[in-house]
């Protein structure tokens, strides 16, 4: 198995950016064949938590299984650990056909914010660039993925808004960029900023790196339609900077409800979304 | 000339026109899992008629529509096939459908009734207006407590 690494980012906040990651997650695993890996590197800990659901996320927090826990002693105390203790196997209590999803989590915390901090302080009082920073965490998890692709068939990071060193290292190791954005006015601008800015320096890096903006959350505005419009040219024009999946995700309540349904079955949580997630999920599989 | 629509005669109709009727093929999807929930629902439906209707549908689309049931429906649907299923309020959603599939696919049977012991619990005004003791607990119940949580290291 060499499983593929997705990294759902923008810059904008509250777009559908965790959404998307649970949504594609359960998709995904619908196929008893499939499993996957969500890791959290966002410290609102959204994803940890609609996965892992309130009690076994405390548990988790409480006894120090988090990302910013192994962050910690790989990064400021040069510890040697491994990653897997910190992984909660096949978690997810949602259920399709009788079956559990297989579907495991590398949780967050609140304290992700604090631990960044204590991060970035200590290296830069060993006089580190925040540059060398992001390439300590980039060499960090390199062999980690290696390793862990060998186990799931899908690593799907959930990032923070704004660009924290976290996302632009989970950028730096995906094979895929996921941008799921609002074809409205401000969401837009935020693309193009991400587009220009962002990529760009991560491509210098790493040329082949793909990305493709996933339009979320859009209504039937006249509004909408125009910049999911102006989107799709802009990506054409854009000479493979990046690409439009064909999938829209519609503005709908049944997936704001869907994220607080911990464990329930799939067909409950996305009956009224299903063709769209399957079709985005086949688009997702058929990435190169 | 006809007065009245023989409904099984369209629907053999309309199968046997797959092609015509593609440009709604969701309507199509909705009307009959429609009809899938309403039998479903029937006030003397029996594990025996559960059974038949696996064999209709198949098994999957019939897992399909059970996973699409509310708690409520599928613990409704429980006690009308499984009349004494033991602790039916206990036991989770989950158990419940892969209980109801299994009686489905035959793997299981229904439950005898019990032997009578004492006098039966009766339920205390279940579902009757919520007291406050228990809004309090759903109140708590769904309050994050994880985002309070304060990780091991940061305790000591
Ligand atoms: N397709 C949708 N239809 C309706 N509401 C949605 C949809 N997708 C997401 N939402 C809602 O929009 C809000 C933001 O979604 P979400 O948390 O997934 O975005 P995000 O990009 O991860 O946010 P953040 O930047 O804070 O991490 C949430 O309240 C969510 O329930
Ligand atoms: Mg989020």
């Amino acid at each position: 198995m060499a499983g593929k690494v997705l990294s759902v980012v923008n810059m904008k906040g509250g777009v559908g950016k965790t959404s998307t990651v649970i949504a594609l997650a359960e998709t995904l695993a619908t196929d008893p064949a499939c499993s996957v890996l969500v890791i959290d590197v966002d410290t609102q800990a959204n994803a940890s938590y609609c996965i892992a659901g309130d009690s076994a996320l405390t548990e988790i927090i409480k006894s120090d299984k988090t990302i910013d826990d192994f962050f910690y002693w790989r990064l400021v105390e040069n510890d040697r650990r491994s990653i897997e203790p910190y992984i909660n196997e096949n978690i997810s209590l949602v259920t399709h056909l009788n079956r559990p999803l297989k579907i495991s989590l590398l949780a967050s915390s609140p304290y992700l914010r604090i631990t960044e901090r204590e991060i970035i302080y200590n290296l830069t009082t060993r006089n580190l660039s925040m540059e060398a920073i992001e390439g300590r965490t980039v060499n960090l998890l390199t062999p980690m993925m290696d390793q862990l692709r060998q186990s799931y068939d899908y690593i799907i990071f959930d990032c923070a808004p704004g660009i924290s060193a976290f996302t632009t290292a989970a950028m730096m190791i995906s094979d895929h960029i996921v941008v799921p954005t609002i074809p409205d006015f401000l969401s837009t601008l935020g693309v193009a900023a991400f587009t220009a800015s962002i990529l760009k320096e991560i491509r210098q890096k790493r040329p082949e790196l793909s990305a493709n903006v996933l339009i979320a959350r859009k209504n039937n505005t006249r509004h909408h339609a125009q910049y999911h419009n102006i989107i799709i040219d802009k990506a054409k024009l854009s000479s493979g900077t990046f690409g439009v999946f064909d999938t829209v995700i519609p503005e709908s309540t049944a997936m704001a409800q869907a994220m607080n349904l911990i464990d329930g079955t799939y067909t409950q949580k996305y009956s009224k979304l299903s063709d769209v997630l399957s079709n985005l999920a086949a688009e997702i599989r058929g990435l190169k | 000339m006809t007065t009245k629509i023989d409904g099984v005669q369209l629907f053999k109709n309309i199968a046997q026109h797959a092609e015509l009727f593609r440009p709604i093929e969701k309507d199509i999807i909705t009307s009959a899992s429609a009809l899938v929930g309403k039998f479903l629902k029937q006030k003397n439906l029996d594990v025996e008629a559960l059974r038949s209707l696996r064999a209709a549908i198949t098994a999957d689309v019939l897992l399909l529509t059970i996973d699409g049931l509310n708690e409520r429906d599928v613990r409704t649907l429980t006690k009308k096939v499984d009349k004494h299923y033991p602790d039916l309020t206990e036991a989770s959603a989950s158990t419940l459908r892969a209980h109801l599939s299994d009686l489905a696919s035959s793997a299981k049977d229904i439950h005898a009734k019990p032997e009578k012991a004492g006098s039966p619990k009766k339920s205390t005004n279940a579902g009757k207006g919520k007291s406050a003791k228990k809004l309090k607990d759903e109140a708590a119940a769904s309050w994050p407590t994880s985002m309070e949580a304060t990780p091991g290291r940061r305790r000591k």
